[in-house]
């Protein structure tokens, strides 16, 4: 009995050993990758043996420090399985994204629980709590997360250069625009523009808040600060700034306003001059759209050969171009690039190939997505444009039904006509445009809503 | 008196029975000269054209409205990475 014993004993601690040393070989072979600067190669090898059993706590750390070579796109194809044994921060995150997606809020809570302060996601997963709260309803909350978003972001932005600076001041502006997008929501529109005026001109984020600006002042009854604002999109700086939105929001302005002729030259010249570009759009990426990596190749042709294709093409670029979720694939790309054109002898060739065709074709994927929401978009509103102007012309016929005209000629307008708060400054036009000036234009137009009997008629 | 009734009885049936039925005849042609023809009363030409004014349909068709920005909320956390 004690031989029999002994000999399983032997047995089972061999094979223990035999299980640590086969560990070991992987955790070695991975580093060594890794020391060779083969760095998606050393996370596949490592990663795959942690799908289904949580690593220890050297080899967590080791795989965030894997991940912040490679980026997170690497475990996008894993399960929700597969992501918890990994049982890191990155990991984490991902899966409440996950979970933010489906609306399962309090998952988003939970797995965010765990993010160290000092991790460099740390601010982001933040602004991903903040978001689950406010979708949640639970605006008090998701305000004081984005207010501790916008703060830690900043705290990593100044201690940081370059890309990485650009990322942390992208995520601090996001926070406090979603911020105003809450007192938008709440009605509280005043809040919402002090906030959004927090964001400087120079940020990549600044021409789409102006559109949200504008619908701000919109709702205050501040038609002609709103059309200032939206005049700005008409400024060869923000000519790639297309947005549809903002030409159904200039009519709807001058149509508050009863200045019914300019809503209908904004309406004509939407139909006239935009929708047979967004046809020709549609042409182009319907004819060439079935290319495998048309809109992936589309996004390195020289700016001539796009504008000539669409002039829309070349606004989306350019947009799309200055998004971060495009600057990070791009650049994981020409990591694994460099990686297998080193043809190194410890790389894996085979998953960087397969690495590469994935990201390839999710960049691809990603562009074509945007360009055909553009598309959909100057689609959708050309609807809410049609129903503006049948609008219009119900106001005129009931205008000459009543006999009754509209008080004041279109004129330049009046400096009386402007709504100015305390902080608010206002100069004259000089025949100048100036750069610090963009986005703070405003109209001087008086409304013509007050009616008056026409002359020469009786009731 | 039972004689006096039935020859009573007797005289007025013979009343009734000799009432001759009654044929209407219409005329079969019959010409109408309207140039012929006078309507007395008073010309009067309206001086003034009124239209009776009537309630129109209001048409309110749904303008755009823009309630929140929680895509663009969601958009920003899928645009990062």
């Amino acid at each position: 009995m004690k031989l029999t014993f002994l000999i399983l004993f032997t047995l089972f601690s061999l094979d223990l050993f035999a299980k640590k040393s086969k560990k070991d070989q992987i955790y070695e072979k991975s580093y060594e990758q890794y020391r060779t600067l083969n760095f998606y190669s050393a996370l596949n090898t490592i990663a795959e043996m942690y799908k289904f059993q949580t690593p220890d706590p050297n080899t967590r750390n080791y795989l965030e420090n894997l991940v912040q070579h490679t980026g997170t796109h690497y475990f996008n194809t894993y399960s929700d399985l597969e992501l918890r044994k990994m049982n890191i921060p990155t990991t984490d995150l991902i899966m409440a994204k996950r979970n933010l997606y489906l609306r399962k809020f309090k998952y988003v809570h939970k797995r965010l629980k765990r993010m160290p302060k000092g991790h460099r996601l740390f601010a982001e997963s933040v602004m991903v709590r903040a978001t689950a709260y406010y979708l949640d309803n639970k605006y008090e909350k998701a305000v004081k997360q984005f207010n501790k978003c916008a703060e830690v972001a900043k705290e990593w932005e100044e201690k940081n250069d370059d890309k990485i600076k650009k990322y942390f001041a992208v995520i601090k502006e996001s926070c406090i625009i979603d911020i105003a997008r809450i007192y938008f929501k709440l009605g509280d529109f005043e809040k919402a523009i002090r906030h959004y005026e927090d964001i400087p001109k120079t940020s990549i984020k600044w021409p789409y808040i102006l559109l949200e600006k504008a619908w701000s002042y919109y709702y205050l009854g501040k038609h002609n600060r709103s059309l200032g604002i939206l005049i700005t999109y008409d400024s060869p700086l923000l000519a790639s700034y297309f947005m549809p939105e903002a030409e159904v929001l200039k009519a709807m302005n001058y149509y508050q306003m009863c200045l019914y002729e300019d809503a209908l030259f904004v309406i004509e010249n939407y139909y006239k001059t935009y929708k047979p570009r967004s046809n020709k759009l549609k042409e182009v990426l319907s004819s060439k759209g079935k290319q495998k990596f048309f809109y992936y190749d589309l996004m390195f042709k020289p700016i001539k050969e796009s504008e000539q294709e669409s002039a829309f093409l070349r606004n989306l670029i350019t947009q799309m171009s200055k998004r971060i979720k495009y600057n990070l694939d791009l650049n994981a790309l020409y990591e694994i690039n460099k990686e297998i054109f080193r043809n190194h002898k410890n790389a894996n060739m085979k998953m960087l190939l397969s690495m590469q065709g994935d990201l390839k074709e999710q960049i691809n994927h990603y562009v074509k997505v945007s360009m055909f929401k553009f598309v959909n978009e100057i689609h959708q509103h050309s609807e809410s444009m049609f129903n503006l102007k049948l609008e219009v012309l119900s106001k005129q016929r009931d205008l000459v039904y009543k006999s009754k005209d509209l008080t004041a000629n279109r004129s330049r307008g009046d400096e009386s006509n402007i709504d100015k708060e305390k902080y608010q400054e206002f100069w004259t036009f000089e025949n100048s445009f100036w750069a610090d000036e963009l986005g703070d234009y405003t109209f001087a137009l008086e409304s013509n809503c007050k009616v008056k009997g026409l002359k020469g008629f009786r009731r | 008196m039972k004689t006096l009734i039935t020859i009573m009885v007797i005289f007025a049936s013979t009343e009734v029975m000799a009432e001759k039925k009654v044929v209407y005849k219409y005329k079969e042609y019959e010409k109408f000269d309207l140039g012929d023809m006078e309507i007395k009363g008073n010309i009067i030409a309206p001086g003034d054209l009124s239209v009776k004014e009537r309630r129109r349909r209001v048409f309110e068709r749904d303008l755009l409205k823009r309630k929140d920005f929680d895509q663009k909320i969601v958009n920003d956390i899928k645009f990062i990475r």
